[in-house]
């Protein structure tokens, strides 16, 4: 489990990021959302003690970052942004060293190497020079060097950036995978891919937690609001059906010309679709479409960051 | 030694062991980067031409072979061999940003900069092996006192040892390793004039400028004279640049 504590880190009179705190629990992959400068990387370099927090702390798995960074370091992989990589050594020599850095030896160290060059893909181009390598094998060599040692936790920065539509949905199923026996935090720009891959979402913005929360929910609107939307054919009453769906919460009306839209906003904690839908049945009303209204993540996003 | 001090020695033993197991990692990996390209060679090769010049000059202008000419001309060329050694050390790893992975990876500072400072180091030693020529060539026309000869070579290893801690501090100030070779040769330069001005300056500062500078310590140890004073000198300025390349990491993280 990670757990950060009142983060704060300042480049000088500049505060990247202020005050944040959040918990991930094991085993779940989280996205990390933000535009441009709005504190992604700076996080992800503390959690990986790349950077020291101003203030605040770093908990990872029941140990305090500053007092066990060595210990740390070797539970977790990390993709830094941009990829960086020792352009001048081949994939394979690249992949035995820092396994020999994270500890592996032997028998070990080489079985770790095929392995995580297999899953990644990288068979092919294990003796070439990631100098020569495509974008697509040089953060596929970045990722096997970060799942190298079999690390409980991953942190991602960007994993698709740069890569084509094929290579980026590739490298999504792989960071599913990854995600069945790993806690990963992915920081990206891509919406859609966080929708895909995330079973939980963070938003950062002006180096501020702005929504955290389980995917689905955030996307529905979170826990605060559900809204219903309900279209019927018009022969019906549409005043006395609204009037009986305001036991349900606040309801609008609107019509067209062949249907009329009720709208039932909730503030109720429990799923109120099943009570309405009874309600339908009972009164035989004639349902063109009943759905709970989701707002697209690009809408939250633009919502929460503009 | 009884049981309970071998108990008690094993822990520190075993991590010994680890760091200096993460130390051989990271110095083969620089030392290979080193000697896999061309441009150490190209360096060691004209530091090579240049000093062979003048090991050469009096030998056929005036027919007198001595070791002198090139221990007294070396920590000269040195001050531009050196820096363009290290330049890259660390200053690379922050513009490819590889010092991310690095720093990342389980390892500490000390071990990063005592690595990095081994292989340049390496390939000196090397390039300073090479020049044994010189001597051995000398000593079969003649009789050449070997002590002095293996002295003047201690100094010159430690001026280089001293010129590789400033070049690597150097670079580690700068993304940029033009600027690093610059601040490299600065720092050098002005350590090795330091000991050639103390007839220029007011008597109270001749022993500071004198002790300061490399001149007066290479210049013992160039005439076969190992006075511990001057080791201690060479050994302290190289480690006091170590300890503010290191100072500059730690600090990296909390800037």
């Amino acid at each position: 489990m990670i757990r950060i504590e009142k983060l704060t880190r300042k480049y000088g009179n500049l505060t990247a990021v202020e005050n944040v705190s959040f918990e991930i629990p094991s085993g779940k992959i989280v996205g990390f959302l933000g535009p441009n400068g709005a504190g992604k990387t700076t996080t992800l370099k503390m959690l990986t003690g790349f950077l020291a927090p101003t203030e605040g702390n770093i908990v990872i798995s029941g140990l305090d970052m500053e007092n066990n960074l060595s210990t740390i370091k070797n539970m977790i992989g990390y993709l830094p942004e941009d990829n960086p990589l020792y352009e001048d050594m081949t994939v394979f020599d690249y992949l035995l060293w820092s396994g020999k850095l994270k500890g592996l030896k032997g028998q070990k160290l080489i079985d770790a190497v095929k392995n995580s060059a297999e899953v990644c893909g990288l068979s092919e181009v294990i003796t070439k020079l990631i100098g020569h390598l495509s974008k697509g094998y040089r953060q596929r060599t970045a990722i096997a060097n970060a799942i190298l040692h079999n690390p409980v936790i991953l942190f991602l920065d960007e994993p698709t950036s740069g890569l084509d539509p094929n290579q980026a949905h590739q490298m999504r199923k792989l960071i599913k995978s990854l995600g069945k026996e790993k806690t990963i935090m992915l920081s990206t720009h891509i919406l859609t891919e966080a929708k895909e891959v995330c079973d939980e979402i963070i938003i950062i913005n002006k180096g501020k937690i702005v929504a955290k929360g389980d995917t689905e929910m955030l996307l529905s609107g979170g826990e605060k609001e559900q809204k219903i939307i309900l279209i019927t054919e018009k022969n019906l009453n549409p005043e006395e059906v609204k009037q009986k769906l305001s036991d349900f919460g606040k309801c609008a009306f609107s019509k067209t010309e062949n249907e009329y839209k009720f709208t039932i906003e909730t503030q109720k904690k429990e799923d109120v679709r099943k009570n309405i839908f009874n309600f339908i049945i009972e009164h035989k009303i004639p349902v063109l479409e009943f759905k709970k209204e989701t707002i697209s993540l690009e809408e939250l996003f633009r919502k929460l960051t503009l | 030694m009884n049981k309970e001090e071998i108990k008690n020695i094993a822990p520190k033993m075993e991590s010994l062991k680890l760091w200096l197991d993460k130390f051989v990692i990271l110095y083969a990996k620089e030392t290979a980067h080193y000697f896999y390209t061309p441009s150490a060679y190209v360096v060691t090769v004209v530091f090579l031409l240049i000093s062979g010049y003048f090991f050469a000059t009096p030998i056929f202008l005036q027919n007198q072979a001595n070791i002198s000419t090139f221990l007294s001309i070396a920590p000269l060329l040195f001050i531009f061999f050196i820096p363009a050694i290290t330049m890259r050390l660390i200053a690379e790893e922050y513009k490819s940003k590889t010092i991310e992975i690095l720093l990342t990876n389980p390892v500490t500072v000390p071990q990063v900069i005592t690595a990095k400072l081994a292989s340049a180091m390496t390939l000196i030693a090397v390039t300073l092996a090479l020049t044994l020529i010189y001597p051995l060539s000398i000593s079969l026309l003649g009789n050449l006192d070997m002590g002095a000869v293996w002295c003047g070579y201690l100094g010159l290893a430690l001026t280089c040892l001293l010129y590789g801690s400033i070049g690597m501090f150097a670079s580690s100030i700068t993304k940029n390793q033009i600027t690093a070779f610059i601040i490299g040769f600065m720092l050098c330069f002005i350590l090795f004039v330091t000991g050639k001005i103390t007839s220029f300056v007011p008597g109270w500062l001749v022993n500071i400028t004198n002790f300061l500078g490399t001149d007066s310590h290479l210049d013992n140890l160039s005439r076969g004279i190992i006075d511990s004073r001057d080791i201690i000198y060479y050994l302290t300025v190289s480690g006091f640049f170590m300890f503010l390349t290191y100072v500059k990491l730690i600090t990296s993280r909390t800037d």
